[in-house]
């Protein structure tokens, strides 16, 4: 069965154009997909971001039980404090990345992708202590993300309070179960917003009156893509390390014990298999996930992901390339069975204007 | 808004006949479901094309999609105008938004064409 979210009614209204993403009927583009870009770059956009799965853990030794899950640090979280982690399997594979925002002591927010909600509740609930710790409250609650460089404005009209100097990846909790967190997926200054079920519809509805232009998945891609953020399902997978997907900053090994520690361990000794790069097409083209990288010749690498940026008007990607390459020939694309010229470029591709 | 004088097809492909020489582009439709066109890689000047060859990709914001021949032909022209602003092709998928055009090879190849009340009717199956 596919899930709608709360704001599905507002979709249909605002004639989206709807896909099956993860279980969840989900609108990929309303107006133009370009268009909705330019609004997060220059103004503001507003997203549903309902399907990420929001999992509640508390009680006595959440603290402890999600520190053994995570890479990061957990420990030195105070409330109102938000971090981006991973979760690893034995071998150091990525399960999931996630955002948690630590609500109170011993009791987080954990915010996982849609598509791994399933089995990482299998995952969190076979290692935490209690079963009762961990509450899914994906379907009781909807979540909205405000981005762009006018949405503070929009965010405090909202709700009555001039959220300017909430800090990068800081969060709130406001009256009516409802938590708004400075953080995002687009590297512009924004918010997101969780609620109970019932409330997102009215503050969905009042931040477009306010300016901000809805915008689906097809502009979140893109949005991403230009910052180098990784998702899920291409820049990481169970089978690729988070040292590998250039995640290494989440990585704490001096940390106790956590799943996956062994295995990051050795491969920080050894070293890496793989590592993440970022590329610019400096010919026309656009490359999609899978397409080789070549150096003169030789294969070197594959895409993890790839479109067109707006703002540089050329092609970008990431890939997955062997750890000890270095450049000493033409770096190339193969798009369709043609070798594009492109050259290695360090995201994020374009500015990134998140506040912090 | 779908033009009489046009044949089409299955595809989402238009042709423009003018003489031996078919004009061949993308309907409506088929740029609306595409949405944003951010480029067009079209084909080579003489490059010869049998009917329902793979001959373009249009990609947009989302995905790369293949034009495929209505016709077969030899290529005599390509719209330059669409390396500088693709999205002619959103915004005049019937006019200054064509794609190439050919010299038709078989021109009894058009009578397996739709025409456009036909291919009115296919679109709303499609939809």
């Amino acid at each position: 069965m596919v899930c709608k979210t709360p704001l599905h009614n507002e979709h249909i209204t605002l004639n989206a154009r709807m896909v099956d993403y993860a279980g969840w009927e989900m609108p990929v583009q309303y107006e133009s997909i370009t268009a909705e870009y330019k609004a997060v770059r220059e103004s503001s956009g507003i997203f549903d971001v309902s399907h990420m799965g929001r999992f509640f853990l508390s009680g006595a030794g959440a603290a402890h039980g999600l520190s053994r899950l995570v890479p990061s640090h957990i420990s030195d979280l105070k409330p109102g404090a938000v971090r981006y982690s991973v979760v690893c399997n034995l071998d150091g594979g990525v399960k999931d990345d996630i955002l948690i925002t630590c609500l109170e002591e011993d009791s987080f927010l954990v915010v996982v992708n849609a598509s791994n909600r399933d089995k990482l509740k299998l995952w969190f609930m076979e290692h935490l202590r209690g079963k009762d710790v961990l509450v899914d409250r994906t379907q009781e609650t909807a979540m909205i993300a405000l981005q762009g460089p006018e949405s503070t404005p929009i965010v405090s009209e909202l709700f009555n309070t001039d959220l300017s100097d909430l800090k990068y990846f800081k969060a709130l909790e406001l009256s009516g179960g409802v938590y708004v967190s400075r953080t995002g997926y687009t590297g512009e200054n924004g918010f997101e917003i969780t609620t109970p079920f019932g409330k997102i519809n009215s503050l969905w509805n009042r931040a477009v009156e306010c300016g901000a232009t809805p915008c689906g998945l097809g502009s979140r891609d893109i949005l991403r893509l230009e910052m180098g953020y990784p998702l899920y399902g291409h820049e990481l997978d169970e089978n690729i390390s988070p040292l590998e997907a250039g995640l290494k900053w989440v990585v704490n090994l001096d940390k106790d014990d956590f799943i996956g520690k062994k295995a990051l361990q050795e491969e920080f000794e050894t070293g890496s298999v793989r590592r993440r790069i970022g590329y610019q097409l400096t010919s026309r083209g656009i490359p999609r996930e899978g397409c080789l990288l070549f150096d003169g010749d030789k294969e070197i690498g594959k895409t993890t992901s790839g479109g067109f940026s707006p703002q540089l008007q050329q092609g970008i990607g990431m890939a997955l390339v062997e750890k000890n390459w270095k450049q000493s020939g033409a770096l190339s694309v193969e798009i369709r069975g043609k070798k594009v010229p492109a050259k290695v470029k360090k995201p994020p591709f374009v500015p990134n204007h998140t506040i912090g | 808004m779908i033009p009489q004088d046009l044949k089409y097809a299955e595809s989402h492909e238009w042709v423009r006949i003018d003489g031996n020489v078919a004009t061949v582009g993308i309907t409506h439709y088929a740029q609306d479901q595409l949405s944003d066109v951010v480029f067009v890689e079209v084909p080579e000047i003489d490059q010869e094309m049998n009917q329902g060859d793979e001959c373009a990709v249009i990609e947009s914001c989302k995905i790369a999609a293949e034009m495929y021949a209505p016709v077969a032909g030899k290529v005599t022209a390509i719209n330059e105008a669409l390396e500088d602003d693709p999205a002619l092709v959103n915004r005049d998928p019937y006019g200054d938004g064509w794609i190439f055009k050919l010299e038709l090879s078989d021109a009894s190849q058009l009578d397996s064409l739709m025409d456009a009340e036909d291919y009115t009717n296919h679109i709303a199956q499609s939809a």
